[in-house]
């Protein structure tokens, strides 16, 4: 578990690069204010659905979140608003109905509402609210899918013009769980938006999703070929295997995936990302109609193992590489830490050690006593 | 001379290369935190002179346009306190050696971000400005 202290100095170069990650993760999550406003717009959403004239007023209605708020993996976009993923699951006899029926109520009910009407768009699976303050959000109607049972829903495809299996609720559990961490109080009708953790509360599994994340939002310039979320989230989850230590995670993680995909090229196939909470969702399911996307995703994973493997042996140049991979944050990181470093040594508290590690007061051979730099101009 | 004693007993990886009468030279390693680059450093100190350090590799590299890095003599040798700071009398591992990893320190951060959080003279030199006014601060 990260601390939450920041550190100045290390015992270890793993320790080190830890909290640089740390804090970049810090950077990259949505801020507090921006939560804030991500809760206050899902429940006025909340509210609009559940109150006379909605069509689902009565069809039981659960409304939850889903991606990375709920999994607490947020990642700010490069570019573009940040997305807030939403369920709204009812009971209700899908079968009696066409597959698109849901979907086409959602979208009819909330244009006829004034504040929605102008940020209202259909996409394939969801409802969008495009806010104004750079927030998507993304409703996706669903139905209790009362043959799989448990908490597998039924969401509609466009494309398809049908309706394809989920689970999104059993997916957060599994990661949760994988990620050894404490659950969250469920709430028995609409779930409050999970409040948002601190980063030095995070587990090293969501660290390293919003890492991947990251580097997924740098490395592919075409969207199209760039790996979604969610078969990230899923394949670190997999592959993770309990790591105390983000950048351990992230060598166990990615040495997971390129050898997944090494074995499937063997017999010419790609990799099956199922949700592990519901084996009939295959989350890779868009490389059989865009190959180009999955031969992207292989050569960029392997190139990130072979990079990260230099940065995590430290030295020269790689705080370069991790700017490189993870963006500007890195650079702020280490911009905290020296003055940090700066701070403390005004209060006297820097001593180094036997091999020159600069140190805290106890451990050091030698107090760094007060100097000012100087030298030509 | 006691200088020697102690430079080799506080920092075990320096050794002695000089030893002529009011002249001594050590060389040795310096790593101010776990994943800096291991610096190779020699230190000359010759009365009533002021030691002389200088980073014999890797070699120091510089950001950006800049020629040198921040706080060096012309001659690439570094400055880790200005003239008043420093006298015969004091202890070489206790004052020049810490300053050197402190100065390797901020050069590290310099390297990566253009900008010298270290302090020092000449404060109006573009390396001294805050982070936000030289790279733009991240969001």
């Amino acid at each position: 578990m990260a601390t939450a202290e920041k550190a100045i100095w290390f015992q270890s170069s793993r320790e080190q690069l830890d909290a640089l990650l740390l804090e970049v993760c810090d950077g990259l999550q949505l801020r507090p204010s921006r939560h804030e406003l991500a809760v206050e717009r899902y429940g006025t959403v909340n509210e609009v659905l559940e109150k006379a004239g909605s069509p689902f007023r009565f069809l039981r209605p659960r409304i939850f979140p889903q991606g990375s708020m709920a999994l607490g993996t947020t990642c700010k976009p490069v570019e573009g608003p940040h997305d807030l993923d939403f369920v709204l699951q009812i009971d209700a006899p899908h079968w009696r109905w066409h597959p698109l029926a849901g979907l086409s109520a959602l979208y009819e009910f909330l244009s006829s509402n004034v504040t929605y009407r102008k940020m209202i768009s259909l996409k394939n699976r969801v409802v969008r609210l495009t806010y104004a303050d750079e927030f998507y959000m993304d409703i996706l109607p669903a139905y209790t899918d009362l043959s799989s049972g448990g908490t597998c829903i039924l969401v509609p495809d466009r494309a398809r013009v049908s309706l394809c299996p989920s689970n999104p609720e059993g997916f957060i559990l599994w990661f949760r769980n994988r990620c050894l961490t404490r659950t969250r109080r469920v709430m028995e009708k609409a779930k409050p938006v999970p409040a948002q953790e601190a980063v030095h509360e995070k587990e090293p599994l969501q660290l390293a999703v919003q890492l991947l994340k990251r580097w997924r939002d740098l490395a592919f310039a075409e969207e199209c070929l760039a790996p979604i979320s969610v078969v990230l989230t899923t394949l670190a989850g997999m592959y993770y295997a309990g790591e105390d230590s983000v950048s351990e995670a992230l060598t166990t993680i990615l040495a997971g995936i390129v050898n997944a995909i090494a074995l499937e090229d063997l017999q010419g196939k790609r990799i099956v990302v199922r949700n592990p909470s519901n084996l009939l969702e295959d989350f890779g399911e868009r490389w059989d109609a865009n190959p180009q996307a999955y031969n992207a995703f292989k050569a960029g994973i392997r190139r990130l193992q072979k990079e990260w493997a230099v940065i995590v042996a430290g030295g020269r140049e790689t705080d370069k590489e991790l700017e490189r991979l993870f963006g500007e944050y890195v650079r702020t990181a280490l911009v905290k830490r020296a003055q940090r470093l700066q701070e403390a040594r005004k209060a006297g508290a820097l001593t180094v050690g036997s091999t020159g590690a600069i140190t805290g007061l106890a451990s050091g051979v030698a107090r760094i006593r007060p100097n000012v730099f100087h030298g030509d101009e | 001379m006691q200088q020697d004693q102690f430079v080799r007993s506080r920092f075990p990886h320096f050794r002695r290369t000089t030893n002529r009468g009011d002249r001594i030279k050590w060389r040795g390693t310096l790593q101010p935190s776990p994943r800096s680059d291991l610096y190779d450093v020699e230190i000359a100190y010759e009365i009533p002179c002021r030691p002389h350090i200088q980073v014999v590799t890797p070699r120091l590299t510089t950001w950006g346009d800049l020629k040198r890095q921040p706080h060096t003599f012309r001659d690439g040798s570094l400055c880790v306190h200005q003239a008043h700071e420093w006298h015969g009398n004091k202890l070489i591992a206790e004052t020049i050696i810490p300053w050197t990893c402190l100065w390797l320190a901020f050069y590290e951060t310099w390297l990566e971000t253009g900008c010298w959080l270290g302090e020092g003279t000449h404060p109006d030199l573009p390396e001294h400005s805050p982070f936000g006014e030289i790279v733009g601060a991240a969001a």
